[in-house]
């Protein structure tokens, strides 16, 4: 039943905006989540992922992300043997989690995940600071912004998709290497492409179910550091190492 | 450190400040109900007393302390944290917390003031009401030791955290550290009580908590033992989040001479060797003043540092791959 | 357009419903447009969409600003562009941080301590223009207009045509110096020998294979997105094989299907060689041998394809796989192979940039890769190695009566170090002052030009500029206060791109021209002014009005003049708009076969050279009388390919390669009658690098790189990519590493004959060994506080993000090690020749 969750959510919202001291009603996140009608999902389509941080750069416009911070970025696995050497790139982003850990945790119900459209939010109304979803993200991609502290991270440029536009990140991408879409919609572009194509989720091992999907990513890290292999990852963030 | 940390100091006090809180109130409540305020020398009702006044102090100074570390708060909006109290979120232990916290703060001030009058001795008015706070505090102050430990171990992107032995670990904690007040209380005390007729009576108090304690400590050992050994035989990220507290890692020095070496093992092994003779009833135990003084400081060293050595391990370790 | 944003403003849900239509299942549009218009994350207002071109590296894509609150706040690419398709890379969309560069220059500055000190005094612009002004008609009245040097970087479009074409012009100097021997001037020269006009286009839209030599056009290039994304599309969609030759594994070998590491410098040894396995295995069978029919490839202008097939094997017998591998490093049956899948890929698309060809003898590389397209065929044809087509702009020209421009000859080189400058020496410009033999510019200007930092030898130029004996007066014209402007007299704040006018006319990479403008996104910042119309002042102050107030009106202008452009709506379409091609237009290719009409030559003036069947009109060039032209001949006439109209092959007239710079005739020239009369061989021919035939053992060669978030030296004040790029640690092979005792991250010395820089070492086996690797982006002492660290003071912008630079380490600039050495041929700056010895500190 979409429309009672919707309504469900919506009640809870106009709750956390309106009372204080009123009868405390849980609001997990499980309720949120069910049955979206549509949930948007990425795929990146990392062949035609030449690195340039094309996207990098039009979500720092985008939103102004303040330097130090990050909504999205790109990290470089190189590896292998002189002269045997691979360099490939690995866009990173909010994987928008079907079952996203930053949720729960949230101590005032300010990160949620949208009924309408399975898009992780944080309302910067009720958001406190206090990263514990920062935390609690598997996939370092939340931030405390220094001017509202308030938690950050992409939201697939709901400002833009909301009237028509993909996400700044998508519209920037020199090889098209990024397609948006809903992926409950099995003929949308995105659903065809995951449906033609192997794909994978980054750290599909921790259980979030992410929506933001990857063909032919690199998912080396250090298991094959410790085998000996050479390998670097380079994030340019300020965070250096992949977290 | 290299490592910008989402959650640093505040985090590390706070987390020190709840066990201590909750530690004081469940030993002055537990030192209350078996009979502190019946016996002779009054010595346990004076322990009790006085750390029920101790008990609500450090939690609330430690709300004090999150809230202004909050990036909310820090950016300016002095009162957005109060939006925690618009709502209860079951699933996260930070908003199950504070409401738990509040009713800590609530909880203790109360007892604490059925101490505060002229006449707070065994027997007036105010004993009924204060053996029922008691009876409310020892599970408020379980639940605000547990809590911390909650706050970590429900993080699945950290796998240093995210074992349930870590509320455990913090409670017998807590406990360890509310033992280490009343011993610095007893400590202090002491030289102000009659040096008659109570003095077995105290020795005999002195003797429970300490075993208790070497209990405590017993069990915490335990714990990390296990902490270890769940690392090392499981795969992946926490086998390599692990690492850093090993011998050799990043914090290893901190956690092993900082944490063991001087928060437990120094502590433990003091105690035992000072029950050792009356367990082998060869003797009484007797604890010298200084080491009254010492013992419960390297509890607060250990526990304050195995606070801080897991809040940092755990957020600059995460997930391996990708 | 209005429609859609004027509907848009009704709001998220309704617009969103009318895209996708009434099915009541969906709320989404079936597709998510991309580019045109942005909105704000905070307000959801529409941000105002100014379409205009970009300006952070050659490339100049049409690109759309997008203004709030009279602030601009994002870049974005043109959807309408041809040529980009919407792309826009980070530095494009970075730009935001060059209007909004806390440090920038806002006043213009006169230098009141010593030159270089760094004390400044803020002065009005009438008193800027009125001593500049003052100075040159001195000069110009004293009849030395070339003692006023004006020396440029970037230069292009409209910008170059009113600064240089007619403010220069007009005011009667020569002495105007570019950059042209710092970028790929070797290039240019190869091209101009054997094809006549540089620019080489590759059409990855058709192509089948990609044979790269030192291009890293999927991270920098001069025509870096429009192209980046069609490789890209070309690699995946159409599963095209790509093969790049580099030292080291750039993004772009990175993603070719085939990385081959090659010794720096030795590019043209594996090209001959591969024109050796193709020439020798017959592989130049079908289109090689058709085009060949169009090659000159002996000293007689009229020999059959056979002799030339003939004299091409004889030449490149001696250029064995097996002699390339001996210099290059690359195994001979790994030359072998790829000569013949490239040979056999039918359009095949040869690609060569600074990697191959700023080396001693780099224009001969460029022959050489130019020699073997055209043996395989892949000469201006669908899917190959182009003749690019660009915009055609016409514009006012000014004063009718323009004085006959003087010189100074320090513009290409020491006498008899370089033969061939045809776009200059530039980096022997600062030299060649010092030096004072051939006079020294009592007025020395520069624009979008770092003469420090962007030149090697960064010591000696500093040295130089700051010489009051020797430049008496200097004048930077730039947005920024960089380690150039530093040394200057006068500072003229410059606008930045994103507040000027301009008509452009890049290069297309579909091989149809497009035309578009860039016009100011927001008003220009505190007082600065584009130089241009500061020019038009000059002018009028001294006396020769240049018939237009401002760049705007000169653009404007443009628009009226260029007959497509006018057609399309002229100056308020191409506002609006930004940009405008012929949607009936096809793209270009083959232009050589066509046949000259026979009108044309009869044209009074045009006469036929016998030696190299050239039809040319004499008029045009400096020949006094027809007899002269007659006598003298074609090659030996001055300018004489200015007028050149044809090429007779067989009986039939064709339009040929149509020479530029030199007189080449119409072929496709192998053989070379200019680079013979020089003294250098007359068929592209190998000579090794002096320096590496000295080289002692544990020597390296130091090469230098550039990545895909900087721009050269101009973009590290935007602060977006140099978060991202901030430090260039030396790349270095394992194996070479670990004979050097260096370990990851360890700090190294690199010395040269220059001197030494102390920089971090990065073991990486993304390069060949033997080599150094050091991107030029980084280690600025000033450009603000993103680049160097050191706040200008002469900046007034709010930016919060400035006590939030995290990064402490600016890297080091290589420049400071690299000598100024010219390429014998084309005075290309060698960057890539350089013998260092490595140390660990």
């Amino acid at each position: 039943m979409p429309g009672d969750t919707r309504t469900a959510s919506i009640s809870r919202r106009d709750f956390l905006k309106a009372s204080a001291a009123a009868v405390p009603v849980a609001a997990t996140a499980n309720a949120a989540v069910a049955d979206p009608k549509i949930q948007y999902g990425m795929l990146i389509d990392i062949r035609r992922c030449i690195g340039c941080h094309g996207c990098s750069v039009a979500c720092k416009a985008e939103f102004e992300v303040p330097l130090g911070a990050t909504r999205s970025w790109v990290e470089y696995v190189e590896r292998g043997a002189y002269p045997d050497v691979r360099r490939s790139f690995l866009p990173r982003l909010c994987n928008q989690c079907s079952n996203p850990y930053c949720v729960p945790v949230c101590p005032t119900g300010a990160t949620y995940k949208r009924d309408e459209d399975g898009i992780v939010i944080i309302d910067p109304e009720i958001c406190i600071g206090c990263g514990n979803c920062i935390l609690a993200c598997p996939y370092d991609v939340r931030f405390l912004n220094p001017d509202t502290g308030v938690a950050e991270k992409c939201d697939f440029c709901i400002h833009r998709v909301s009237k028509g536009l993909a996400p700044a990140c998508v519209e920037a991408c020199i090889g098209n290497a990024r397609i948006f879409g809903d992926l409950n919609d099995p003929d949308s572009e995105i659903s065809r492409q995951i449906a033609t194509h192997p794909v994978s989720v980054l750290r599909q091992g921790v259980g979030t179910e992410p929506n933001v999907y990857y063909i032919d990513a690199d998912h080396a890290g250090e298991r094959e550091r410790e085998q000996g292999q050479y390998i670097r990852i380079t994030t340019h963030r300020k965070q250096q190492e992949r977290r | 450190m290299t490592h910008d940390l989402v959650w640093g100091w505040s985090i590390i006090i706070h987390l020190f400040l709840v066990s201590l809180g909750a530690g004081t109130l469940i030993v002055s409540a537990v030192l209350l109900l078996r009979g502190g305020d019946e016996r002779a020398d009054r010595s346990d009702f004076r322990i009790a007393r006085i750390a029920a006044f101790i008990a609500p102090v450090p939690v609330m100074i430690d709300g004090l302390i999150l809230i202004s570390e909050l990036g909310s708060f820090q950016a300016g909006y002095w009162f957005k944290w109060l939006n925690l109290y618009k709502t209860i979120i079951f699933t996260a232990p930070m908003s199950v917390g504070l409401w738990l916290l509040t009713a800590f703060i609530c909880v203790s001030l109360l007892y604490a003031a059925t101490f505060v009058f002229a006449d707070a001795t065994p027997g007036n008015v105010w004993h009924g009401r204060r053996k029922v706070l008691a009876w409310v505090g020892v599970p408020l102050g379980i639940a605000a030791a547990l809590y911390p430990g909650f706050l970590l171990a429900t993080m699945q992107a950290r796998p240093l955290w995210n074992t349930p032995l870590l509320p455990l670990l913090f409670l017998l904690s807590s406990l360890s550290v509310g033992i280490a007040v009343a011993t610095l209380l007893r400590a202090i005390l002491r030289t102000k009580a009659p040096p008659s007729a109570g003095e077995t009576v105290h020795q005999r108090g002195a003797y429970a908590m300490a075993a208790t304690d070497v209990m405590l400590i017993g069990g915490q050992l335990l714990l990390i033992i296990l902490f270890l050994l769940f690392g090392h035989l499981s795969v992946g990220s926490v086998t390599h989040a692990m690492q850093i507290i090993l011998p050799g890692g990043q914090m290893g020095s901190l956690f092993w001479i900082w944490v063991v070496l001087i928060g437990l093992l120094t502590p433990g092994l003091i105690e035992l060797s000072y029950l050792l003779p009356k367990l082998r009833e060869r003797g009484e135990f007797s604890l010298p003043t200084a080491l009254q003084l010492a013992v419960p400081l390297t509890v607060f060293v250990g526990a304050f540092m195995l606070r801080y050595v897991l809040t940092i391990a755990g957020q600059i370790t995460g997930a391996t791959g990708i | 357009m209005s429609n859609r944003r004027e509907f848009l403003k009704f709001g998220a849900a309704s617009a969103a419903l009318a895209v996708a239509g009434t099915d009541a299942k969906a709320k989404k549009p079936a597709q998510f447009k991309k580019g045109g218009m942005d909105f704000s994350p905070e307000t959801q207002k529409a941000r105002q969409a100014v379409p205009t071109a970009c300006w952070q590296c050659v490339t100049r894509c049409p690109v759309i600003g997008y203004v709030e609150n009279g602030r601009l706040v994002k870049i974005g690419g043109q959807p309408e562009s041809i040529r980009t398709g919407g792309h826009l890379c980070a530095k494009g969309q970075a730009g935001v941080n060059q209007v909004n560069d806390p440090d920038r220059l806002l006043h213009p500055l006169r230098r009141v301590g010593k030159r270089g000190e760094g004390k400044w005094k803020r002065i009005s612009w009438d008193e800027a223009i009125s001593e500049i002004a003052g100075r040159l008609k001195k000069l110009r009245d004293e009849g030395h207009p070339e003692k006023f040097m004006f020396h440029y970087g970037r230069m292009k479009g409209s910008s170059s045509k009113l600064i240089k074409s007619v403010f220069l012009a007009s005011y009667g100097t020569g002495t105007i110096g570019n950059h042209t021997a710092i970028c790929e001037s070797s290039k240019w020269t190869g091209q101009e020998l054997t094809w006549g006009k540089h620019y080489d286009n590759w059409d990855f839209d058709k192509t089948k294979y990609v044979l790269n030599f030192g291009s890293n056009c999927l991270e920098a290039h001069t025509n870096h997105t429009p192209v980046a994304y069609r490789l890209t599309t070309a690699l995946v969609d159409r599963q095209i094989k790509m093969v790049t030759f580099d030292p080291r594994l750039s993004n772009t070998a990175a993603k070719s299907s085939e990385w081959v590491p090659i010794k720096p410098g030795t590019d043209l040894a594996v090209v001959l060689a591969m024109c050796n396995v193709i020439m020798a295995e017959e592989l130049y069978r079908g289109e090689g041998e058709a085009f060949l029919k169009f090659c000159k490839v002996t000293e007689g202008a009229d020999a059959t394809t056979e002799e030339k097939i003939n004299a091409l094997k004889k030449h490149l017998a001696q250029y064995t796989p097996e002699w390339a591998a001996g210099i290059s490093g690359v195994q001979a049956d790994k030359i072998r192979e790829i000569a013949r899948e490239l040979a056999t890929s039918k359009p095949a698309c040869v690609v060569s940039y600074r990697g191959a060809v700023t080396h001693y003898y780099g224009s001969e590389a460029e022959r050489a890769i130019q020699m073997l397209a055209a043996i395989t065929g892949n000469i201006d044809n669908p899917g190959g190695r182009c003749l690019a087509v660009g915009a055609k702009w016409k514009y006012p020209h000014g004063p009718k009566n323009k004085p006959k421009t003087k010189k100074l000859k320090i513009l290409d080189g020491f006498n008899g170090t370089v033969s061939l400058p045809t776009h200059h020496v530039s980096h022997q410009v600062l030299s060649m002052i010092k030096d004072g033999s051939h006079g020294r510019p009592d007025v020395y200007m520069w624009y979008c030009y770092q003469p420090v930092y962007s030149n090697g030898d960064c010591k000696e130029n500093i040295a130089i500029l700051k010489d009051e004996s020797l430049l008496p007066f200097t004048v930077a014209v730039s947005p920024f206060y960089d380690e150039s402007s530093e040394l200057a007299d006068i500072i003229l704040p410059d606008a930045t791109y994103l507040e000027r006018w301009d008509w452009e006319d890049m290069v297309s990479p579909n091989q149809v021209p497009e035309y578009y403008i860039r016009q100011p996104v927001v008003k220009p910042l505190g007082e600065v002014r584009d130089f241009a119309d500061v020019c038009c002042e000059l002018a009028e102050r001294m006396g020769f009005p240049l018939g237009f107030k401002s760049k705007e009106e000169f653009v404007n202008q443009s628009c009226a003049m260029t007959p497509a452009v006018k057609a399309a709506g002229g100056f308020e379409y191409m506002k609006e708009h930004g940009v405008w091609h012929d949607p009936k237009a096809r793209p270009k290719y083959y232009s050589y076969k066509k046949e000259v009409s026979p009108a044309a030559l009869q044209v009074d003036g045009v006469i036929f050279d016998e030696a190299t069947g050239v039809y040319w009109n004499w008029h045009k060039s400096k020949a006094k009388s027809a007899g002269e032209a007659g006598s003298t001949g074609y090659t030996r006439t001055k300018k004489s390919y200015k007028g050149y109209v044809g090429q007779k092959i067989g009986d039939k007239v064709y339009v040929g390669f149509k020479p530029d710079k030199v007189n080449k005739s119409g072929y496709f020239e192998f053989y070379s009658h200019i680079m013979e009369e020089k003294g250098f061989a007359p068929l592209p021919s190998y000579k090794p690098i002096p320096e590496h035939v000295a080289m002692k053992p544990g020597e390296l060669i130091l090469t230098t790189y550039k990545v895909n978030v900087q721009t050269h030296s101009r973009t590290q004040n935007s602060k977006w990519l140099s978060e991202i790029y901030h430090n260039n640690p030396a790349w270095i092979n394992p194996e070479t590493a670990a004979s050097l005792g260096i370990g990851e991250g360890d700090k190294i010395k690199v010395r040269s004959e220059k001197g030494t820089i102390e920089i971090s070492a990065r073991v990486t086996p993304a390069v060949a060994p033997g080599v150094i690797a050091i991107s030029f982006h980084c280690g600025h002492w000033q450009y603000g506080r993103y680049a160097s660290g050191e706040k200008t003071g002469f900046g007034d912008l709010h930016d919060p993000d400035g006590a939030r630079i995290w990064w402490t380490d600016k890297g080091v600039h290589p420049n400071w090690i690299i000598p100024n050495k010219p390429d014998p041929i084309s005075g290309v700056q060698r960057w890539m020749d350089t013998v260092v010895t490595v140390t660990k500190v």
